[in-house]
């Protein structure tokens, strides 16, 4: 099956210092992409990278066959990818209701029904609909955000540290909404601290370290790997 | 009593004027954080394009506002592309900014002087009949100054409330990175706060015109303190924040003015300033997100 999304030897970085090195991944639809390294390895980076919001050095990043490198974040959305950064997530002002209605700017078409989908995914918000999203819980905050990148419709989602600052219960939570939004078809790409859960729960994952390919694999593979556990794990 | 409510009757009018004034510029600010000085001078413009309409060219008053509005919307929104985005595309420092629009509202009040000349003018539309209401006493074109403003308050109100567009500067105003990545075109948002705040400039300036009779060049620039104040007392870049400053800073400053010297008037309305920044340094709205 063709990569929903394809990342080429992708070069980048803040200034003029690359911090990621001729990266390649690729992430095919309905499945789970985990990108895991070490701090500092530009796991964050590269998710910026192919969002547009840093520019690229060299390389290349495709969207269901397309070039879309470079492209500015308001058109890779329009095009079909959605991006959830790990701070700052949401609008805190607006209610959890108009959160969702921003995440459907581009794609206003069908947006009550992608709301009830959204609502049904994540019955909290729901709940929460009418509230201000600055007073929702870590955790709520981060469904709202994974929701308003579903309002879109994406074909390839970018998920920065879902389940940074949650508590043990709450990332189990939020890991299963992850594994559900890829079992509706999306291709969801996650950059996680969290080792174990992640790449047991990912279909397959990428090992970033100092900016470069390190390796990758199936996710449960990789884990059982003992250079793996000893890098993340101490084992 | 009767003295407080005719107090209360001169305060709505000037609430009125500073309500549009003070949504404009806060519209503005709340989307593209950053104060434009030079808005004092948008009045200016609207009411000295308002007066050719009426003047010159022999046209109503009130078709040569919205006529003015509109001209001063599309001069607002080529001021922000020609002069303003330059700098942000370089990612100029804030400070930055705020020199580029001081310098922007000098060379626009001086502009306006060269080609208008430093004497006073005047509207020739008459005030209209006398009203009463009660112990308040309106003419009827300052009745139609407070039926624009509340209009006009509603239609913001709406704007920012239920349009998709409105949603979008709100979300702007809370994060504009956030806005970006979440699909929001932010350009064209901009673009719209400009023109929306300097069609409101072009209103505010007109009925500030008619307000105070005659104008001269400084007419935006020395009331532009004013609408500073009604805008932080409400919460800079919270438009509900600046309806209630204005109604605020103008009920107050014009019922002093019936038991004081009205010439104390400003001064009343940077006490009620002082007063709200010792006691709630980020406005009466800071609950509320801004735009």
């Amino acid at each position: 099956m063709e990569p929903v999304l394809s990342v080429s030897e992708i070069t980048s970085g803040y200034g003029a210092s690359p911090i990621v090195k001729g990266v390649s991944i690729a992430a095919k639809a309905a499945s789970t992409v985990v990108i895991v390294g070490p701090n500092g390895a530009g796991k964050s980076t590269l998710l910026k990278t192919i969002f547009g919001l840093l520019s690229i050095f060299s390389g290349k990043v495709y969207l269901k066959g397309e070039d879309v490198t470079g492209m500015p974040p308001e058109r890779l959305v329009a095009r079909g990818m959605g991006y959830v950064p790990q701070n700052r997530n949401v609008f805190p002002s607006l209610s959890v209701r108009e959160n969702l209605e921003i995440g459907a700017y581009q794609t206003p078409k069908h947006t009550s029904e992608r709301m009830e989908r959204v609502y049904l995914m994540f019955p909290d918000l729901k709940k929460a609909m009418a509230r201000p999203a600055g007073t929702l819980s870590g955790g709520q905050r981060n469904m709202l955000a994974m929701g308003r990148a579903l309002m879109s419709d994406p074909d390839v989602l970018l998920l920065d540290e879902p389940t940074a600052g949650l508590s043990p219960a709450y990332t189990k939570v939020v890991w299963e909404h992850i594994v559900r939004i890829a079992e509706i078809g999306k291709s969801v790409i996650v950059v996680e601290q969290n080792t174990t859960t992640a790449l047991t729960s990912s279909e397959w994952g990428y090992v970033l370290v100092a900016g470069e390919n390190r390796d990758q694999g199936p996710g449960p593979e990789l884990l059982a790997r003992p250079d793996i556990g000893k890098m993340f794990l101490g084992r | 009593m009767s003295l407080l409510l005719m107090g209360v009757g001169f305060g709505l009018i000037t609430a009125s004027v500073l309500a549009l004034a003070s949504v404009g510029l806060t519209l503005q600010f709340g989307v593209t954080n950053f104060v434009n000085f030079a808005y004092g001078e948008f009045l200016t413009i609207g009411a000295y394009l308002a007066y050719f309409f009426s003047t010159v060219a022999n046209l109503n008053i009130w078709l040569s506002m919205l006529l003015a509005a509109l001209l001063t919307a599309g001069f607002s929104w080529l001021v922000n592309r020609v002069v303003i985005q330059p700098f942000l595309k370089r990612k100029a420092p804030l400070l930055i900014l705020l020199v580029v629009t001081i310098g922007l509202s000098l060379f626009l009040e001086n502009g306006v002087q060269a080609i208008a000349g430093p004497s006073f003018e005047q509207y020739a539309a008459s005030s209209g009949a006398i009203v009463n209401i009660g112990p308040m006493i309106f003419t009827t074109q300052q009745l139609v100054i407070i039926a624009i403003a509340i209009v006009l308050m509603t239609g913001v109100h709406l704007l920012l409330k239920y349009t998709r567009v409105g949603k979008a500067m709100r979300s702007m105003s809370d994060d504009p990175d956030l806005a970006r990545i979440s699909g929001v075109p932010i350009q064209r948002i901009t673009d719209l706060a400009w023109v929306i705040s300097g069609f409101l400039a072009g209103l505010a300036g007109v009925v500030l015109a008619i307000n105070v009779t005659s104008f001269t060049p400084v007419l935006g620039s020395q009331f532009l303190f004013i609408i500073f104040a009604a805008v932080i007392v409400g919460g800079i870049g919270r438009p509900y924040g600046a309806m209630l400053g204005a109604l605020l800073i103008g009920l107050v400053t014009e019922v002093s003015a019936m038991y004081i010297d009205s010439a104390y008037k400003t001064v009343v309305a940077f006490a009620i300033l002082v007063i709200v920044l010792l006691f709630r340094p980020q406005g009466i709205f800071s609950s509320k997100g801004r735009v």
